[in-house]
């Protein structure tokens, strides 16, 4: 009985001592992935710099001539880089967005037309714009952004299915006064073939569910950037990072331009 | 005197049976709380809101905190100071700026050279209004119809989708007192048979207004008996006007004018 009772109470020792180094090693763990998550993190913008400056590396017969770069320079190259990715953009059949934010407008153009024009009410930039070397920038600027992939949390073509009625009785039956449709709350983001990552946001604050619907939408993106990241630092690689605009606008214009662009937008910047 | 007495009795009784209440209800008291269930759960849930705090509070560091320390450490890097390869003076430096300036505005020209000289119109197929411009000026503006989005199924597997196209077109022909040529959803979606292709059922007069402008593919602009949907998207594709904008579109647009429909 005695000796019974010693094995329990040895046993128990035991487990707690488990329970201990367990709970240490998953410590230990989740430090290190920290401290790497931390520190791969904070690289990641300055990788991206370097990237983004060798990739917009301009030819020694460019325009964007080094001796010109100057304060007072800088936005009028800018705004002829813009028109030039405009006037690239003419040459498209499909309907194009055009951002300038020295105007604070967004518009859409078809062959070189602008057909609609939004004024942005806020917005907010990417601090790798404004680090970036001038004559890389103006080159990055220069020719037109497509996009890769987006989200959003409209869809694109709002098909509503109806089934053909028997008869003229089934068909009176099925005639009423078409309905306004739902405020939906708008947030379209933008993957572009250049590093942009675009957010274009509607500007009045979402009420009821579509409140917790864009709570979900900002942290399902934050949630994605963070695995992204994550499964970069596991497999040793530097983490990416990709400059951003995030643009505030009405939204029945945001809903206008995201229903307006074809799945592979094409976009002509001014910042 | 014997009130007195009398009160002070009362008062003694009844602070007893107070007294007596709150001993009872501190042996329950303490008979709960010092439960092993009790204790056991308490446990638990102070363990799950101290775990589900410091999961808070990583979530928070990873999500938020991380991506706000990393735009500041790009905050942090210094300035890029562009070295110049030739040495320019003031006057140079003036001259070279003009000559792009002089470049941007050649560009801009070219662009601007792209709006056509002739009217045009511009639809918004989302929110239903149109625009009529000159050049660049703006000379009418207002409300229309455009595709409703319905997908219409026919018990025959057949399928429509009534939506505007999107794009540039141009004015392939202008007629007045329009007549429309039903086509088969229309009798698909009355839940009528569908008649022979030149059957008289099929042509039915004063219900696309006094004008239309065609655009190819069987898509019109044209006028409508239902003015109150103005503004909705109800139709099959077409592009549906108030009498008077119809009346305007009509005689500012000619054939081969541009129509752009986003």
């Amino acid at each position: 009985m005695n000796d019974h009772t010693t094995a329990g109470i040895w046993q128990k020792i035991h487990m707690k001592f488990i329970k201990f180094r367990i709970y240490r090693i998953v410590m230990a763990l989740f430090t290190v992935f920290f401290l790497l998550y931390m520190v791969f993190s904070l690289m990641a913008p300055y990788k991206s710099l370097k990237s983004f400056e060798e990739m917009f590396k301009p030819d020694e017969k460019e325009h964007f001539d080094l001796a010109l770069v100057d304060t007072r320079t800088d936005s009028i190259i800018k705004s002829g880089a813009a028109i030039k990715s405009k006037l690239l953009l003419a040459a498209f059949d499909s309907i194009s967005l055009c951002i300038s934010l020295p105007d604070s407008t967004i518009s859409l153009q078809m062959q070189g037309v602008t057909i609609h024009t939004a004024r942005i009410s806020r917005y907010k930039t990417s601090r790798l714009f404004g680090k970036a070397g001038r004559p890389q920038l103006y080159k990055y600027l220069s020719t037109p952004f497509i996009s890769d992939n987006y989200r959003s949390s409209i869809v694109k073509v709002p098909i509503v299915v109806k089934h053909a009625p028997k008869d003229t009785t089934e068909a009176n039956n099925q005639k009423s006064v078409p309905e306004l449709p739902r405020e939906k709350y708008v947030r379209v983001s933008y993957r572009f073939d250049k590093p942009l990552f675009l957010l274009i946001e509607q500007e009045e604050k979402p009420a009821g569910m579509q409140r917790f619907k864009s709570f979900a939408l900002r942290t399902g993106d934050r949630i994605r950037y963070f695995a992204k990241t994550a499964s970069d630092i596991f497999t040793f690689k530097t983490p990416g990072y990709t400059p951003w605009i995030k643009i505030s606008i009405q939204g029945d214009e945001a809903k206008t331009i995201f229903r307006a662009l074809p799945e592979k937008a094409a976009l002509a910047l001014e910042i | 005197m014997e009130i007195k007495e009398l009160i002070d009795t009362f008062k003694n009784h009844t602070l007893k049976l107070i007294k007596g209440l709150l001993a009872k209800l501190k042996v329950q008291y303490r008979k709960f709380f010092e439960n092993e269930q009790f204790i056991y759960f308490f446990g638990l849930f102070k363990q799950t809101v101290k775990v589900s705090g410091i999961a808070l509070c990583v979530i928070l560091v990873f999500l938020v905190f991380i991506p706000l320390l990393q735009e500041m450490a790009i905050a942090l890097k210094p300035e890029q100071k562009q070295k110049m390869k030739i040495e320019l003076t003031e006057k140079e430096i003036k001259v070279k700026i003009r000559k792009i300036e002089r470049e941007n505005q050649n560009l801009q020209r070219k662009l601007n050279w792209k709006t056509p000289w002739q009217p045009y119109l511009v639809v918004n197929s989302t929110i239903n209004e149109f625009s009529l411009y000159r050049g660049n000026k703006l000379i009418r503006e207002g409300i229309c119809s455009t595709g409703s989005y319905i997908m219409l199924k026919a018990a025959d597997e057949r399928k429509w989708v009534f939506k505007t196209p999107r794009g540039v077109f141009r004015i392939q022909g202008k007629v007045t007192s329009p007549v429309w040529i039903k086509p088969d959803w229309a009798f698909v979606e009355e839940g009528l048979p569908v008649p022979s292709k030149n059957a008289n059922e099929r042509y039915e007069y004063g219900v696309l207004g006094d004008y239309a402008l065609s655009l190819g593919h069987g898509y019109l602009i044209h006028g409508t008996l239902y003015q109150r949907f103005l503004g909705l998207p109800v139709t099959h594709g077409c592009i549906r006007m108030g009498d008077e904008d119809l009346k305007a579109v009509y005689n500012t647009l000619d054939i081969g004018s541009k129509v752009y429909i986003y």
